[in-house]
């Protein structure tokens, strides 16, 4: 691309409009313009005007600024209100004019300024293509421009000052490298992102549930099992009731049979145990001593004997015979009665007995014929014997009321069953209604274990569903886990390959970009031995080696040498983007010093790219420098600065030069 | 950026991606142009879409 002019109207210190020559065609082989003039006088705003025209509000969002003063008084003046401000670019694109038309209406007087957008002429009418279409196809961004025009000086005292960083920001800015970065970034928090939710899925699985599950099966499987079992044993029980009775159940009957024999069975029971209630039955006496019920049963045998000899004492006057007869029939009664029955058991006569025969002894003994205390003293101990005995009767009657109606019972089922048959028959019979009812018991029994297997079962079953459904949940929750797994994994190998592509990239890009910087070093610098190449390391460290591959110490590079360096590496960076944009330069060799200057200049005029430059008299353009310069000028633009005659604004205006020949000027008037 | 660069970031990246996990190019493909298509967006929305691309590549919810 070349840049072929540049119309500027109303455009910063150029009022109304002014025509600047950047390329003369007849001149092809030449690719170095330059518009020399003093500082402040209208250069840099030729790189300004190109920016503005390229890309208007997103360059100067407020361009107002740019509206020439004199423009705008004159506009006053003539009680006018808007001031057209344009720029136009003239360029040469693959055998083709192209105009690149930018123009705004500032309003004055009340400061706004109009949305200006590009058009593009060729041949005298706009091109087919979208304009934007057009810019993106042959420029680059705005920020990327900033590599095609730019101030050199502001430039170099960047990187000075910023090595590093500038070179990674220059890099970034480029080549766009930090969108590795980028998707690594996004890609870890998406890792965290998936995470958290795969802890979060984490926390609500139960482990155990699936050996739960199996431990139930299993359960059921028992229960089931043993409800089988059961099952079988019961029809087992039912062939033995019908080999029993061909009936399948005893006839009412042999159920009586049955059933008096039970009863009789349990009367004895019954009765056996009012027998040991008996014996262990205690009885108490008015003085408060007690007595085992049995040790004084004999006082019942007695009870009429003693009756008998109250009888006799009650009488006021017995005789002695007569007490001598009932003594002697008492101890003949006590002295038979050894002994008593009670119901087939026989009961001794215990202890005590002996010791109420002593009392009676001691009767005997007695002086009583005449003597009415021994008579009063003996109906007393009478008295005390009967009154035992009654209490003891009392209790055995008690015991007795238990006992007779059982006994009664019993002998009434016994006549039962022999009136029905013979005790031996019975008793088969019996033995074969037991065996019924056993097996009967059994099978009842049988059921009702299977109705609570079956209940365990349903509950079981129950307990299984429950735990199936979380165990689907739980599964729903693992394989989200998985899943995350999964593309974190995934994630982990994308930042891997994004990590390996940018270390790819960086090498691809630092070696071109070193490659193009080393030669261009190599075509600049004198010492070529001593400063033989440029390498940026890959943590943006730029270096200088010598032939030999050494890389030197910043104390062994002189200033010069550093600045153009960073500026071959900087014409290296522009260089990456193959883009054929012109290179529009404010002060190229206003740092640099004599010597490393005109190196620039002969190595420069040797590029392929159109190199405009705008340089201040006397520091950048001399007769010596212009020597360097004769054989690569293409076009010399003279710009001034004047003050319009009887105005108060100065104008600036640009005079077209002979490129074959050194621009005079006077030193001191400028 | 120019797209030179972008078609050649890209290719470099899906060339990476090739040899360790080609199934995964289409992802980074859809990363990259969608970081390069909303180079200003905010992080949680292109942690948002960048979820959904991975979702999407593999399955599921």
């Amino acid at each position: 691309m070349i840049i072929r002019k540049l119309i500027l109207k109303n455009f910063k210190p150029y009022f109304g409009q002014c025509e600047i020559n950047l390329f003369d065609s007849t001149r092809r082989e030449q690719n170095l313009t330059l518009n020399i003039g003093p500082t402040n006088n209208g250069k840099t705003s030729i790189s300004e005007g190109i920016m503005w025209c390229l890309f208007g509000e997103e360059y100067k969002s407020n361009w107002s600024e740019f509206v020439n003063n004199l423009a705008r008084e004159t506009e006053l003046e003539k009680k006018g209100r808007e001031v057209n401000m344009s720029v136009t670019l003239e360029i040469f694109v693959s055998g083709n004019v192209y105009s690149i038309i930018r123009s705004g209406d500032y309003d004055i007087r009340n400061d706004k300024q109009s949305a200006t957008s590009p058009s593009i002429i060729s041949n005298g009418t706009p091109i087919d293509e979208d304009p934007e279409e057009f810019m993106n196809q042959h420029f680059v961004t705005l920020n990327l421009m900033g590599y095609f025009i730019f101030d050199a000086e502001q430039i170099l005292k960047y990187f000075e000052e910023n090595q590093e960083k500038a070179i990674k920001d220059s890099i970034d800015k480029i080549v766009g490298v930090g969108m590795f970065d980028e998707i690594v970034n996004v890609l870890n928090l998406v890792i965290d992102k998936y995470s958290i939710q795969e802890a979060t899925l984490g926390k609500y699985i139960d482990t155990t549930i699936p050996d739960k599950i199996i431990g139930i099966v299993k359960d059921i499987e028992k229960k089931e099992l043993a409800i089988k079992q059961l099952i079988d044993e019961n029809a087992k029980h039912r062939s033995a009731i019908a080999t029993l009775f061909s009936k399948g159940s005893p006839s009412s009957e042999e159920q009586e049979i049955a059933s008096l024999l039970d009863r009789k069975l349990q009367l004895n029971q019954n009765i056996k145990e009012i027998k040991e209630k008996f014996l262990t039955t205690t009885i108490t006496y008015d003085d408060g001593t007690e007595d085992k019920l049995i040790e004084n049963i004999y006082l019942l045998v007695l009870k009429n004997v003693l009756l008998h000899y109250k009888t006799i004492l009650e009488k006021e006057k017995v005789t002695k015979n007569e007490f001598e007869t009932s003594l002697n029939l008492l101890k003949r009664t006590l002295s038979s009665y050894k002994g008593i029955i009670f119901e087939n058991q026989y009961l001794l006569i215990p202890k005590s007995a002996q010791i109420e025969l002593e009392q009676l002894e001691k009767i005997d003994k007695l002086e009583f014929s005449k003597d009415e205390g021994d008579r009063l003293q003996f109906l007393s101990l009478l008295t005390r014997e009967i009154k035992k005995q009654e209490n003891a009767a009392a209790t055995f009657e008690k015991i007795q009321e238990l006992y007779e109606p059982l006994r009664s019972e019993f002998i009434s089922i016994d006549n039962r069953i022999s009136r029905i048959g013979s005790e031996v028959a019975n008793e088969m019979i019996k033995e074969k209604v037991i065996r019924y009812q056993a097996l009967q018991k059994q099978i009842k029994e049988n059921n009702g274990l299977i109705r609570e297997i079956r209940d365990a079962i349903a509950s079981l079953e129950k307990e299984k569903n429950e735990s199936e459904q979380k165990k689907e949940h739980d599964d729903q929750s693992i394989e989200g886990k998985n899943l995350c797994n999964k593309r974190i994994e995934l994630c982990k190998k994308l930042i891997s390959v994004t990590k390996a592509a940018k270390k790819e990239f960086m090498k691809d890009l630092l070696n071109t970009v070193n490659d193009y910087s080393s030669k261009f070093l190599q075509a600049t610098i004198k010492d070529k031995n001593r400063f033989n190449s440029i390498k940026v390391s890959d943590d943006y460290i730029l270096t200088i080696k010598d032939k030999n591959g050494v890389i030197l110490k910043q104390s062994q590079i002189n200033t010069g040498t550093t600045q153009i360096a960073l500026m071959a590496f900087f014409f290296g960076l522009s260089n990456y983007l193959k883009k054929k944009i012109p290179f529009v330069i404010d002060n190229p060799l206003m740092r640099l010093d004599v010597g490393h200057d005109r190196r620039l200049i002969e190595q420069l005029g040797k590029l392929d790219d159109q190199i405009i430059m705008h340089l201040i008299p006397s520091k950048e353009y001399s007769k010596d420098s212009y020597a360097y310069f004769r054989g690569s000028i293409n076009t010399q633009n003279w710009i001034k600065k004047e003050l319009k005659p009887g105005g108060e604004y100065e104008v600036s205006t640009v005079e077209k030069k002979d490129s074959t020949k050194f621009i005079e000027f006077d030193i001191e008037a400028l | 950026m120019v797209k030179m660069d972008t078609d050649k970031k890209l290719n470099i990246l899906k060339q990476e991606c090739k040899k360790e996990i080609p199934e995964g190019v289409s992802i980074i493909e859809d990363i990259y142009e969608h970081l390069v298509a909303h180079p200003n967006q905010e992080r949680d929305t292109k942690v948002f879409f960048i979820k959904k691309i991975i979702e999407k590549s593999t399955g599921g919810e």
